[in-house]
């Protein structure tokens, strides 16, 4: 899975990333592990690979990464963030 | 670094967020 490249536009801003999603007109944002996770999905991720970035980033065992990965992908996917090959 | 779990949430729309910048 990766991020939807059209119609989305996101930075790093103090940490945290900044997203403009055109398709709804909205702005949203994440915070510090959510921005480890979208720097990831710039390419195409697996939930494992996900998971193991936020072990590398923070320390936390590797079951705790694994649901908070799945729950923020589950987030992406509810925002149409994730590209449609994804869904 | 303390690690809170990833979120996600809405800033706001487009349009309202310009509005604020005048105080895209």
């Amino acid at each position: 899975m990766k991020l939807r490249t059209t119609g989305v536009s996101w930075r790093e801003i103090d940490g945290e990333t900044v997203i403009l999603d055109l398709s709804s007109s909205t702005y949203l944002k994440t915070n510090a592990a959510g921005s480890t996770i979208m720097r990831l999905l710039a390419e195409d991720r697996t939930t494992a690979e996900l998971a193991d970035g936020l072990v590398e980033a923070y320390g936390i065992p590797a079951d705790q990464a694994t649901a908070d990965a799945e729950t923020f992908i589950a987030m992406l996917r509810e925002r149409n963030l994730l590209d449609s090959a994804d869904s | 670094m303390a690690y809170e779990a990833p979120t996600l949430e809405e800033i706001g729309s487009v349009r309202e967020l310009t509005l604020a910048a005048s105080g895209l």
